[in-house]
This record gives structure tokens, sequence and C-alpha cells, in this order.
């Protein structure tokens, strides 16, 4: 009979055996290390692009015209990996932004105009036409979801969007490069407690029943998970977030007992200091992940409050390598307070609203 | 320790992609995970490279990637699962050891990882407790199990004596 170590062996030597990848030049990167300042600007400039690139595609947007199913990147082309050495604009503006990435708040708030779901908003209506791409991201940047209408299927990926404040939607013509899927399709959000959600077809017709499954070891939120059966025929897609988020809304409760105390969950996060939690890899794995290698996940309302503390096992660090510039806002949109790796600071001064 | 990001990236770039196969595949995924994994320890390099092993490093990032990949595209095939019209490119490495990385993608996270430092880099019990930052006990404890298990699944007789594990 053949053996475990047999059938290991010859698995290895056939992989080995395939064509060796030789490394193509890094892509996108915006540092060079030992030059701090260039990496600023350097990073700056990429994120600029990023603006200007989602800036020209909502603007295209909202004037979609139906694409071919040809228009569609396909699913098995190389991913593009511009050389090192391109200028920032044309490496950003030629690379599908991964789930990985984060898309500038400043994009979003500025670009999505009415597409934008804010806390006490009723419904928001998000049209997509074929062959474009419908992102779900956060109001603070993070990617939430993103599918493609390759022809008139519904296409999407679902992935947990943690740092969630808020909703945001758009919609591009960008296609994700490796997810063409069908109705029908899952739809996984996190959302603050006291949202409600709902996703809707264009008659108002419930698209998919978007079950709520409290969440409470990780804070005062709830993930929705529902699976729709609606075929696409040019539909509609409504967010519905019937409730305002207020500080009050949010049940106090103990931060994790740590050497340096964390703000409680429903308490504003400090002003003027970043909160400092890689605790969160010691209590919850025996691997001790430092927080620079992988930035916690702190969920933090729209006006600063600390609605949750993510345990941050090491499989998430994938999302979180790399995280970006967000900004939190207050209820009336002003600016507060920034993520900076992904640790929650407000400006010095301001005072989160209560 | 100083090591220069260029060398540094040519020497193991393959090996992160070989990883990424075995735990995702598919190719462009895997090199979609390696560019990744090398473009932050890029950005980080003024640090990551006073490790004692970057290589290390960047193979966890490059695991944890694959792995979030792994969980995504789960949820992804569920769906396709219920039609037949399309079908996500499933799997380019050899269909002759497919059944074999197939079976190790459904074990357990931690055994996952363990198996596949130990299978795809023929690393050491010393090597992965380093690379996974764990201990020697607790990766044999992974490793026993973990080849059990994909015994199990294969349906082929476990050496427990002599495993693949130095």
């Amino acid at each position: 009979m053949v053996t475990l170590n047999e059938r290991l062996q010859h698995a290895r030597e056939a992989l080995n055996a395939l064509d060796a990848p030789t490394p193509p030049a890094l892509r996108a990167a915006v540092r060079t290390p030992g030059h701090g300042r260039f990496a600023a600007v350097a990073a700056s400039l990429v994120i600029v692009a990023v603006g200007l690139t989602v800036s020209a595609v909502l603007v295209s947007s909202r004037h979609p015209s139906i694409k071919s199913v040809d228009t569609v990147a396909d699913t098995t082309a190389a991913p593009t990996t511009p050389s090192i050495t391109e200028p920032a604009v044309a490496a950003t503006s030629t690379t599908e932004p991964s789930m990985f990435e984060r898309i500038p708040t400043e994009d979003l708030t500025g670009a999505l105009g009415p597409l934008q779901i804010n806390p006490g908003t009723s419904t928001v209506n998000v049209a997509a036409s074929e062959g474009q791409t419908l992102t779900i991201a956060s109001s603070n940047g993070n990617l939430c979801l993103n599918w493609t209408l390759p022809s008139l299927d519904v296409a999407m990926a679902s992935v947990g969007c943690y740092d969630y404040p808020g909703i945001a939607a758009f919609v591009n013509e960008r296609s994700h490069p490796t997810t063409r899927l069908v109705a029908p399709f899952d739809i996984t959000i996190l959302a603050p407690d006291n949202t409600q959600l709902a996703v809707l077809n264009k008659d108002g017709s419930e698209a998919c029943d978007l079950k709520p499954t409290p969440i409470p070891e990780i804070g005062a939120i709830t993930v929705w998970i529902c699976t729709g059966n609606t075929p696409a025929q040019g539909w509609d897609l409504r967010f519905t977030q019937t409730e305002k988020t207020f500080v009050s809304d949010f049940p106090h409760s103990s931060a994790p007992q740590v050497a340096n105390p964390l703000p409680a969950i429903g308490d504003p996060i400090p002003v003027g200091k970043p909160i400092r939690a890689d605790w969160v890899m010691s209590i919850v794995s025996d691997t001790p992940w430092t927080a620079d290698e992988c930035p916690p996940l702190i969920p933090v309302s729209r006006d600063g409050i600390i609605i949750g503390y993510i345990h941050n096992n090491y499989t998430e660090c994938g999302h979180q390598v790399t995280p970006g510039p967000t900004i939190i806002y207050d209820a009336k949109d002003n600016p507060i307070g920034t993520f900076i790796n992904g640790e929650p600071v407000l400006n010095s001064d301001t005072t989160p609203s209560t | 320790m100083s090591v220069d990001f260029d060398v540094f990236y040519s020497s193991d770039y393959e090996s992160v992609v070989r990883i990424g196969w075995s735990l995702t595949g598919d190719r462009a995924i895997a090199e979609e995970v390696a560019q990744e994994a090398f473009v932050v320890a890029h950005r980080r390099w003024e640090r990551i490279q006073r490790y004692d092993n970057p290589g290390a490093w960047v193979r966890r990032v490059a695991i944890n990637q694959s792995l979030s990949w792994l969980r995504r595209r789960r949820v992804e095939t569920s769906g396709l699962a219920r039609v037949s019209r399309e079908r996500l490119s499933e799997v380019t490495a050899p269909d002759s050891t497919a059944e074999v990385w197939r079976a190790l993608r459904t074990l357990p996270k931690r055994q996952v990882e363990v198996l596949v430092l130990v299978v795809v880099e023929d690393r050491s019990v010393s090597d992965v407790a380093r690379i996974l930052r764990c201990g020697e006990p607790t990766v044999r404890t992974h490793l026993r199990r973990g080849r059990l298990k994909l015994a199990e699944l294969l349906g082929v007789d476990e050496e427990v004596s002599n495993g693949h594990a130095k």
C-alpha cells in the first residue's frame, strides 16, 4: 500500500518540477528603505493617484454604459506587475486594489456623494451595469465587498469589513481579477449593533434575507449574512441603515485586561495618542506577533467611540499588513481623527461628540 | 545583520510562491500573494532586515494571506456550487498531486501551516517552530495530528514512527 510519505514526496517533487517562478519586478512598492521622507512623498503620490483613479472611475460610473462581456478582465490573466521603477501613478492606475488594500477615505467621501451611507440615512440606491464592479467599502476606506457584473450575472466576493463605522458604496468599472461569481450570491457585512441593513432589489423586494448575528465577544458588532437568489437584470442594490449610531447606544463594557489598560468599549478613543493593543496577540495565540507585524483591529464608531476589540488572531494579518490612511469622522462628517497603523487616534484639538 | 532586499527577494521568491501555490492551488494567486508579502517586507525592510530570519517573516505573511484567500474562496465557491453555469478555475497543480494539496487544505489552520512548511520546503521541526514562532512540541503535535488526518483523507498508510519531520 502506498504510504503517506510516498504521496507527500511525490507531491513535493511534482510541485518542484513545475516551471520555476521567477521573481518579477516588485509591484507598486512605495518605499525605498532608508529614505523615509521620500517614502512619505511617494506614498502620498500613490494615494493621490488612487484618488484620481477612483474619482475618474466614479465620474464615469455616473454615466454607465453597458459593457460587453469582453470588457471584463480575464480571470486567468497573470497579475500586473509593473516595475518598481515605474512612476507611482502608472503603477497604481493599472493595479486592481486587492482585498488587502484600503481605499483612501478622501476619495470615498468626496466622490461618492449621495452614494455614501451615513448613520441616519435611510436609503441609498446603487445601480450597477453590466461589466461594472460594485464595491462596498467602509467609510474609513476599508474594502468590504467587491463584486462584478460580468454579463447579466451577479458577481461578488465576500469579506469582512472589520473596522467598520458606516457603509459606503460605489460603482466602478474595474473588475476584480480573480472573482467572477454568479447568482445566487452571499453577502457578509459587519456593522454596529444598532444598525439595520437590508439588501433590496430595485422593485423593493428583498434581494436576500439578511440575517444578523451579534458577536458580543468582539464588541457591539453584528455580522449580517445573507444569500441572494435574484438573477441580475440591471438591478439596483439598496442598503438601508435605519438607525443612527449614538455614543450612548454602545454598551459600556470592560476592555481586555492588560498591563497598559485600554479604553473600555463605549469610551472615546484617547485624544492625540494611539491605542497600543499589542496585547491582542499574546492572549489569543501562542504566536507572539507584535502589533507592528500585525496591526490590531479596533472598530470605532464614526464619532470616535470604541465599539469593540477584535481579537486579532494572526490569520487576519494578511488583511491588515498594509494599513492605509483612514479618517475618523464625527456625526457631522467633520474629520476628528485618523487611523495610524491600524490604531485610531483622535486629533488633539477635537473631543468626541456625546 | 543587514541583508540586501534584492538578494533576499531573489533568493526567497520562488519558495514563497511554491508555498502559496500549495495552499491556494493557483499559481496566479500564489504569485499575487508572494508579491503582497514582499511588498510589505520591502516597505518595512529597515526593520525586517534586522530580524534573525527575514525569510520566516515573509513566509508567515504569505501563509496568512494564502489562508485568508482560501477562506474567502470558500465563501465564493459556496455560491458557485449552486449553479453550474460558471466555475472558478480550480487547481493548476498537476492532477496526480492535486488530491494531496486539496486534502491538506482541509486540515485545521495550524496543521496546514506546519505541514506545508514540512512538505513543500522540507523544513525541520525546529525550523518550522522558528518560522511560526511556537515551540517545537507544538509543531510536533500539529505535525502528528495533521499527518494522521491527511493519511486518513488520502486513504494511505501513515508511518508515524518514520514520519517526515526531522
